[in-house]
């Protein structure tokens, strides 16, 4: 994520934004398609620059201990939580409030079925302290 | 960075734009409206295989 990388998103970013004021009048339905469109290759350009931090972040995290689910976990939440902020971004945008509340009633379940081994784990501590 | 799906998208977008109002004024709105789903149909094929190359990119990152 260089800073070059970074003008040619905000440039993007300006240009869609522009481009769905001009649709308003004629068909407004481009102006949400040039939203959408403007969001995926973004999110990809920006998703792509994760790698590296992700692979450091592994790195000092197995020099810690050996136990790996942990950071799995965390990052499959981080995964569901970009997509349930994509989705629902794009349905609050384009007008349909509904569609994301669904969008994220699907990724806040999905987190919680992701997370429910450390609730047990958790508790499993906690009973073991208190007896 | 593949900045060209999002001008491909604005062109679309500009020519069923201009289509429709000249449609509009010629009164034949069905055609109007024939414009805009076809230009419809072409810009959603064109972000299909995009939208499916953020799901891999995110599938792969994060492991899901």
């Amino acid at each position: 994520m260089t800073a070059d990388k970074l003008i040619i998103i905000a440039g993007v970013c300006i240009f869609a934004a522009v481009m769905c004021r001009v649709y308003d009048n004629g068909a407004k339905e481009y102006g949400v398609l040039i939203k959408i469109a403007a969001a995926v290759v973004i999110s990809t350009a920006v998703i792509g620059c994760l790698v590296p931090v992700i692979e450091r972040i592994e790195d000092m995290y197995s020099r810690i201990s050996t136990d790996e689910t942990y950071l799995t976990i965390m990052l499959k939440g981080l995964g569901i939580c970009c997509l349930t902020q994509l989705a629902s971004d794009i349905c609050r945008d384009s007008g349909e409030e509904t569609l994301a509340v669904q969008a994220e009633m699907a990724g806040k379940t999905a987190l919680l079925i992701l997370a429910l081994p450390l609730f047990e784990k958790t508790a499993g501590l906690a009973l073991e302290l208190i007896y | 960075m593949d900045i060209e799906l999002i001008f491909k998208v604005a062109g679309v977008g500009i020519i069923v734009a201009v289509l429709n109002i000249l449609l509009k004024k010629a009164e034949r709105d069905e055609q109007a409206l024939m414009t805009t789903l076809a230009g419809l149909v072409v810009v959603l094929m064109l972000m299909i295989s995009e939208i499916g190359n953020l799901f891999e990119t995110v599938r792969e990152t994060f492991g899901i």
